[in-house]
This record gives structure tokens, C-alpha cells and sequence, in this order.
């Protein structure tokens, strides 16, 4: 295994911090399939005991723990500190809306397509954005999806404000069948995320963050490999945007780019835990766990989570993930 | 053609000059700190509030309300960067910008809470009124809001280079482990700086509810046409504010003129990503004034 983690590229620092726990970690990756596998079945099977009230909040439930995966590959991983993301939420969630009204395409196509579209868009995004390095590119990027939603709310191929509402016909899902798409894409998105950090691309990808200079240095791509983390994060947020859609039906600009969308994968991702494949599960259970209780009182629950993100990054930068397991005082390091 | 033009000219000059003053506190805290307030946005817009509420209560023009408005500012902003963003700024670039977020999420949040998502704006005599300065009428208020921004400007410059205060804040920004040895206390001046360009922001705050409006969620455009104006006047730089302020003034309504006035914010946003790529290091220099 630690073979294929020293590349001709320079990787080979990493060497000293993988080698040591071997054949502990290896255990520990056996046990670890074997509760992938028993959640995988618990996903599968649980519908049949889950009310209509429990297929919607486990909808919206793996959706949030879909896009905070996705941010958190570029931003956490990344270290590329996304405000642009609700820009791919958005582009999901119309991208379907005009493949099922204006094509003969059939449902399933259609939702693949969205992530592709989201996924060009992002490319495009990227050429400018990603040569830009830390606030730059975080500013940039809110610029981009802010104009964005400027767009689309003057488009009139898309009806403006007014927005879509998608064809009956063709767009028509039982809860159950939400449920097991947004079930299967957060499956996916972690099974993407897992493989892709665990491997050399993310040994890479995190060698970018933490000295973007010296990576270079070292012969890595830094441009291509931060597009290539861009662009799968895109991917998987189209995709829970088409599912947006087709659980909502009717779509409009303001609601499907809401800058409330990026606020949400942020404060998920760093309460939970930036770089953790565990940690936007753990705080999309947090975020929308507080949104649920709070759901009678407007905006409390975004305050609460506002200050829930403040104290986790002053307190325990590593969020709760590592703050359970004993390294909360651990600062991840950043690109500069 | 050629009036029409001018005119063009002459409104984003008078634009612009309002948007140097909404960018001064931001100039200002990464000029000293190189920190990115992404809440610099809610501050304006909380200013705004703030003199919603004086103005409600004690009937005072907005204006004359920012004897009161201000300092409120001033001391509400410096336990903030004192108490929570200090620790941060030591740590590293990325936790302060997460933190800056949550405040800024918070207070757009706060803002629902007490305000309402409705737009409200503040209202005195000159919003409505219009002056004629030759070539076309203007609003009094995009005269006023030109003239203080330069005035800011200008002030802030001079408060820099001529007090001890202003030595200091360089000082502390220059070499901040030099001035520590120097005896200047630098997590007191990051605060001082803070509060001073909130204290500042409150000027332009109250002149977007005067010139425009505010909502609970504005602050954001707010936020990247303040950046778009230091971008381009070279990050920290106080009278490269006032450039890129014209220069983006000018660029929207060219572009409003020609593209369409639905498009400002689009036109604005993408001048902002072009100049982030084409000169991030800005028109002028680098450096504090």
C-alpha cells in the first residue's frame, strides 16, 4: 500500500505518517467495511418502518450530508474555501427543470445531465477562479454565484422569478423513490470522497493545501488537480439539486441559488469536521437536526447554527468529529 | 450621444464616491490585518438599521444620527475582533474567514429577526430632492454620499500619517512582531482598527438606507462591490479606494446604461472576477495610504 503512495511526483513525506499504523489501520478497515456494508443494508431496508414525515426528513437529511460531502472535498480537502457552491445547487435544479420540459430525455438521463451541466459550469468557473488562492478565490467564487442568481432572475428562457414547475408526466416520484435516490447519491458521494482522498489524487489534493508553493515544487498540478476536486464537488451538488427539484416540483431562482444552501454545506462541513469523510454526516444531523426543532421559529435555527460554527472554530477548529476522538486541539493547516 | 455619455461619467463618479466609503473599513482591517471581513457587508447594514431605530425614536436626520450610530459601532466591534478574531488571526488565514462567515450569517439572521425580510430605508428631505449640476439633474443624496466618501477618505488618510494612533496602526501593520517589541500593543490596535472601521462603515451604511435600501440579506452584494473597489485600488490601499471606487462606479452605470439596469449587480460581480484575475494586486500600491 505505501508503495503506491510515494510518487516519482514527491508524495514521499507522507510516507512517515502513513507507515507507522500499517497493520492498525488495516484492522481497522476491515471493521470499517463491515459497518459500511451493515449501514448500506440499514438504508435499504429502513423505509419499511419509516413513516411519510420519516422518507422526507431522511430526504433532505442525506441531500444535506450530500452537499456538505461535496463542499468539503474542495474546502476541506481542498482547502479552497468555496462561497460559490449554491451556484451548482441551482444549476441542478433548473438544468432538470429545462431537460424534462424542452427534451424527450427520460428522468434518470435527465438527473445525470444536470450534474454534467453543473459540472461544465463549474469547469468554466474554474479557469478564472482556481488561479486565485485563499480569500481571493472565496470572494470570487461568491461573486460568481451571486451573479449567478443575477441572471437567472432576469433569464426570461427560464421565466425569470416566476420560475418552472416540472412536467407531471415525467417527474412524478413517490417519497419512497426520493428517498432511495438521495439514499444512493450520499452513498456515492462518500464512496467518491473516500476513494479519491485515500488515494494518491488526495494525498496531492492536501499537499496543495497545506503549501500550494511547495507542491508545485514537487511537481504536482496544483491547477489540475484543485479543477478536478471543482469539478466533482460540482457534480455531486448538481445532482442533489436535480433531487431539490424533483422533490420540490416548483423551482424558482431565489430559493433554488439561495446563498442559504452554501451557508448550510459550510457550517455542516466545519462543525463536523473540515477533511473528515464522518464529519458533514455529523453536522448535517446537527444543522438539520436543530432546523427541525426550530422549525416554528423562522431563522433561529441559522442563528444557532451561526454560533455553533464560531465556537467550533474557536474552540475546536477541528470540529466535533476530531474533538471526539481526542485531537479537537488540532489546527488544520491551510493554503496560503 | 456625447452628453448622454458624460452624464454616464458623472453618475458613477458621484456612485463611486459612495462606494469609496462603503469600502473604507474594509480597506482599513485588511490594510492593517490582512483580514478579509466577509461580515463587512452586515456591518454597513447594521449601521443602517441602527440609525433606522434613532432616527424612530428621536426623530434625529440620519444623518446627524450617526453622532449616536457611530459610536454604537464602535464599541459593538471591538470586543469582536478583541475577544474572537484576534486568537484567530494568529492561527493561520482560513479560521478567521470561517469565523467572519458565522458572523456574518448571524447577523443577517439577527436582522430577519428583528427588522423582517421586508426592505426598509431610511428617509430625510435630499432623498428625494435633485440638484442640477449642469450637464443633468442628480439626487441631492448621490452628492452628499460623493462628497462625505471623499471627505472618509481623505480624513482616515490624514488621521493615519498625522496622530500617534495612525502611527501605531501602520507600525502594526508593517511588522507586527517589531512593534510588540516596540511596546505598541497589538492585539489593542487590531481592536482600535476594527472598531475605528466600523465606526467608519457606519457613514456608509447610512448612506445606502439613504441612497438605496436595506434588507436582512444585502450586506452580501455590499460586501463584494466593497471588495470589487479595493481590488482594484489595491487591497489596503486608502486612496486606491477611492480610485477603484470611481472606476467601479463608472463601470456600472455604463453597463446599466448599456446592458440593462436589471444587470448592475451581474456587471459588478463579473468586473469583480475579471480584475481578481487580470490585476489582483490592484491599480496603485500595496500598502497602508
Amino acid at each position: 500500500v505505501s508503495q503506491d503512495l510515494i510518487t516519482p511526483e514527491g508524495a514521499g513525506i507522507l510516507e512517515v505518517e502513513e507507515a507507522p499504523s500499517a497493520p492498525a489501520g488495516r484492522r481497522l478497515l476491515w471493521l470499517r467495511w463491515l459497518l459500511a456494508v451493515l449501514a448500506v443494508a440499514v438504508l435499504v431496508i429502513a423505509p419499511r418502518f419509516l413513516s411519510l414525515y420519516g422518507l422526507t426528513v431522511a430526504f433532505s437529511l442525506f441531500n444535506y450530508a450530500t452537499i456538505a460531502q461535496a463542499w468539503n472535498l474542495i474546502g476541506g480537502y481542498g482547502g479552497q474555501f468555496s462561497l460559490g457552491h449554491a451556484l451548482f445547487v441551482g444549476v441542478g435544479s433548473y438544468s432538470l427543470a429545462v431537460l424534462l420540459l424542452h427534451t424527450a430525455a427520460p428522468l434518470w438521463l435527465s438527473i445525470l445531465l444536470s450534474g454534467l451541466i453543473a459540472t461544465v459550469i463549474a469547469a468554466v468557473a474554474a479557469l478564472p477562479l482556481l488561479r486565485l488562492r485563499s480569500v481571493y478565490f472565496a470572494v470570487g467564487s461568491l461573486g460568481i454565484a451571486l451573479a449567478g442568481t443575477s441572471w437567472m432572475i432576469n433569464w426570461t428562457f427560464t421565466k425569470q422569478t416566476e420560475g418552472l414547475g416540472l412536467p407531471t408526466s415525467k417527474a412524478t416520484l413517490d417519497f419512497g423513490q426520493l428517498y432511495y435516490l438521495a439514499a444512493a447519491l450520499v452513498v456515492a458521494s462518500t464512496i467518491t470522497a473516500a476513494v479519491l482522498v485515500r488515494g494518491r489524487f488526495g494525498l496531492r489534493l492536501m499537499a496543495i493545501r497545506d503549501d500550494e508553493d511547495a507542491a508545485a515544487e514537487l511537481g504536482v498540478d496544483a491547477f489540475r488537480v484543485k479543477l478536478a476536486a471543482f469539478t466533482i464537488s460540482a457534480f455531486f451538488t448538481g445532482l442533489a439539486g436535480a433531487l431539490v427539484a424533483l422533490q420540490k416540483v416548483q423551482i424558482e431562482p431565489v430559493s433554488a441559488f439561495s446563498l442559504n444552501w452554501t451557508i448550510n454545506m459550510i457550517n455542516m462541513t466545519v462543525i463536523g469536521g473540515l477533511a473528515t469523510l464522518s464529519g458533514p454526516f455529523v453536522g448535517a444531523v446537527i444543522v438539520y437536526g436543530i432546523q427541525q426543532l426550530l422549525q416554528s421559529y423562522g431563522s433561529l435555527a441559522t442563528l444557532i447554527s451561526g454560533i455553533l460554527l464560531i465556537v467550533i472554530i474557536s474552540v475546536a477548529p477541528g470540529g466535533l468529529v476530531r474533538a471526539v476522538r481526542g485531537q479537537g486541539l488540532r489546527v488544520i493547516r491551510f493554503s496560503r | 450621444l456625447l452628453t448622454a455619455n458624460l452624464s454616464h461619467v458623472l453618475d458613477g463618479f458621484l456612485l463611486g464616491g459612495l462606494y469609496a466609503g462603503v469600502a473604507l473599513g474594509l480597506t482599513l482591517v485588511f490594510g492593517v490585518m490582512r483580514l478579509v471581513n466577509l461580515a463587512h457587508g452586515e456591518v454597513l447594514i447594521a449601521a443602517a438599521y441602527l440609525a433606522f431605530v434613532v432616527v424612530g425614536y428621536i426623530h434625529l436626520d440620519p444623518l446627524l444620527s450617526l453622532v449616536i450610530v457611530a459610536p454604537v459601532m464602535f464599541v459593538l466591534a471591538y470586543p469582536v475582533q478583541r475577544y474572537l478574531l484576534n486568537p484567530l488571526v494568529h492561527s493561520g488565514l482560513e479560521a478567521p474567514l470561517v469565523a467572519t462567515f458565522g458572523i456574518s450569517v448571524i447577523a443577517q439572521t439577527v436582522f430577519v429577526l428583528v427588522f423582517g425580510a421586508n426592505p426598509k430605508s431610511l428617509e430625510a428631505a435630499y432623498t428625494l430632492t435633485g440638484i442640477n449640476l449642469g450637464i443633468e439633474k442628480v439626487r441631492t443624496i448621490f452628492v452628499i454620499a460623493a462628497a462625505l466618501g471623499l471627505l472618509l477618505v481623505a480624513a482616515t488618510h490624514f488621521g493615519l500619517t498625522r496622530f500617534r494612533f495612525g502611527k501605531a496602526l501602520r507600525a502594526a501593520a508593517e511588522d507586527p512582531v517589531a512593534a510588540a517589541a516596540l511596546g505598541v500593543d497589538v492585539d489593542h490596535v487590531y481592536a482600535l482598527t476594527f472598531a475605528l472601521a466600523a465606526g467608519l462603515s457606519s457613514f456608509g451604511g447610512v448612506l445606502i438606507g439613504l441612497a438605496f435600501s436595506m434588507d436582512p440579506t444585502a450586506g452580501l452584494a455590499w460586501l463584494l462591490r466593497g471588495f470589487t473597489v479595493i481590488v482594484l485600488g489595491g487591497m489596503g490601499s486608502i486612496w486606491g479606494s477611492f480610485l477603484g471606487g470611481i472606476i467601479t462606479g463608472i463601470a456600472e452605470e455604463f453597463g446599466a446604461a448599456y446592458v440593462g439596469p436589471q444587470y448592475r449587480d451581474l456587471i459588478v460581480f463579473s468586473l469583480l472576477v475579471v480584475v481578481l484575475v487580470v490585476r489582483p494586486g490592484g491599480l496603485l500600491g500595496r500598502k497602508v495610504t
